[in-house]
């Protein structure tokens, strides 16, 4: 019998499923250290479970009536993140060959974090460098007693946490479908990491690989250049007709702060972000594609008008918050902004800029 | 010093006259609290306000009991009076106008209960709070988790004074 342990990421730190059982009950839920205390994502996690509206019944059908009750050791407050967990533990409960375990005895320890439709799609999930970090301690402690560790998500989730070179201990496994879950729950251990002989020496240099992994992992988000990727839907150089609306993508590599400037064809420069419109302002998080403007769910709208021409718009990312430029009317260049900024944030400062063509 | 070396019967005398003064002092202090009673009070008690010294006064003052129970009665999407009368079962069943409140053993846990109340109409107006009562005047309250696909559902203790008073079949549900 394989042992795996399943850990649920979030933001609060990892999440582990102790244990999976079927209830004399019509409703799944979800409780928290095989209490009384029931997760207020209950309800979502039968809908979830339920044949019709969701998938683990459908897939992992009951012999007999009843729900499933599963037990974790800490609080998941909401979103749906956990769905790939979850699916995961179902698999493993349903297996013949396979247990949830503990940490301590797992053979593998799976790290989720995607949501999960009704056709199995995994799909992209915001804070995934936060749950990294959250985790940081637990993942070190599974290196340091040599602990298998997958860290599955969806595919673009596991393209960022590829570029930023984890350490080798972790296997990233970017899954386009749930039922790609299979491999890492059937595959071999990696030669040389299960087999090592367990000593008292070893332990103590697996524990230092540790503390490197963990240093790692620290770089993994807290360091490495800035950049910043400024586009729209109409890509890097669009062209806009007057009356239409500006659109404005940006993704920063780490969590930033941001500000956008915008020079007309007759010179003016606007600061475009933040703005009076914005409800919050805070930094962006890394890694993912921020729309400022131009979607239904964006604070503000952009509309384009007269004269026609070429049309210039810079953002700026640092990762400490910089001060309004006061008096806007002394600039007349981009450069000029650029060198303000560069002030506050010194070469941290990322930039990046985006020509607009106007036709009437 | 003097000493009194009482008999045993003398003792069971003396006991009962200090039981009867406690009870007649009990009385007493009852009936000048009775005068402060508010609706506001006991409508905040029916709400999930703590107030011990209203939950003794229900189990010791009848008519605080019952002005207690018509308030909740008036309130309550649904009252159900009792269980079915010759249920034999630890747990009653409950059924009455079109709402059923059954508690499950979990086998998981020994010590917890399933409570689930399901509603056979096609409501969408479902009940938040849950007060019970027995015939002795000891009540219980609690919120409840939302509906879904009309049923709630909730998990209580088995050692819990709400798991204590629904086993009892004579003991009324208010759901507000």
């Amino acid at each position: 019998m394989k042992r795996i342990a399943i850990l649920i990421a979030t933001t609060a730190g990892p999440v582990h499923v102790d244990r999976i059982l079927v209830e004399p009950a019509p409703q799944s839920m979800i409780c928290l250290r095989r209490s009384s205390e029931v997760l207020p994502i209950s309800l979502d996690y039968d809908d979830f479970v339920r044949p019709g509206s969701g998938v683990i019944k459908r897939d992992f059908p009951l012999n007999e009536d009843g729900a499933f009750r599963l037990d974790v050791n800490a609080p998941i407050k909401t979103g749906k993140s956990w769905q790939l967990g979850v699916y995961a533990a179902h698999m493993v409960h349903d297996a013949p060959d396979l247990e949830l375990s503990s940490v301590e005895e797992a053979d593998v320890v799976l790290w989720l974090s995607g949501t999960v439709d009704y056709d199995l799609n995994v799909g992209h999930v915001d804070h995934i460098a936060e749950k990294v970090e959250a985790s940081l301690d637990l993942l070190a402690d599974f290196i340091a007693r040599q602990k298998r560790i997958i860290l599955c998500t969806g595919l673009e989730n596991a393209t960022t946490l590829k570029q930023h070179k984890p350490p080798r201990a972790f296997e990233i496994m970017g899954l386009s479908s749930a039922k790609d879950l299979g491999a890492p729950l059937e595959r071999r251990p990696q030669p040389g990491l299960k087999e090592k002989k367990k000593s008292g020496s070893g332990f103590a240099i697996m524990a230092i690989l540790a503390l490197g992994a963990i240093a790692s992992v620290f770089f993994f988000h807290q360091s490495g250049p800035l950049s910043l990727q400024v586009t729209s839907e109409r890509g890097q150089d669009p062209t806009y007709r007057f009356g239409e609306n500006l659109s404005l993508i940006v993704t920063p590599s780490q969590k930033a702060w941001v500000m956008c400037f915008y020079q007309q064809v007759d010179g003016k420069i606007i600061q475009l972000y933040p703005n009076r419109e914005l409800r919050t302002y805070g930094p962006l998080d890394g890694g993912q594609a921020h729309y400022l403007t131009g979607r239904a769910d964006s604070s503000f709208v952009v509309r384009l008008g007269p004269p026609a021409g070429q049309e210039h718009l810079a953002c700026y990312a640092s990762l400490k918050q910089m001060r309004p430029l006061s008096n806007m009317d002394r600039f007349n260049r981009l450069e000029a902004i650029t060198a303000a900024l560069k002030e506050q944030a010194g070469e941290g400062l990322a930039m990046d800029v985006m020509d607009i063509r106007l036709h009437p | 010093m003097m000493k009194f070396h009482p008999s045993p019967e003398q003792l069971s005398q003396s006991e009962g006259l200090f039981n009867e003064k406690q009870a007649l002092r009990r009385l007493l202090e009852n009936a000048q609290k009775s005068k402060t009673l508010s609706s506001a009070r006991l409508f905040a008690f029916a709400q999930g306000a703590p107030d011990r010294e209203l939950e003794d006064r229900l189990k010791d003052e009848l008519c605080v009991r019952r002005t207690y129970q018509l308030m909740l009665k008036r309130l309550s999407l649904f009252y159900i009076p009792e269980a079915v009368a010759a249920s034999s079962e630890t747990y009653p069943e409950r059924i009455h106008e079109g709402c059923k409140i059954r508690l499950q053993p979990s086998r998981a846990q020994d010590d917890q209960l399933y409570l689930i109340l399901e509603f056979l109409d096609q409501r969408t107006e479902f009940p938040v709070r849950m007060n019970v009562m027995d015939d002795t005047g000891t009540q219980a309250r609690m919120d409840l988790p939302e509906a879904r696909n009309g049923i709630i559902q909730t998990i209580i203790e088995k050692s819990s004074v709400m798991a204590m008073v629904l086993a009892n079949p004579k003991a009324e549900v208010f759901l507000t």
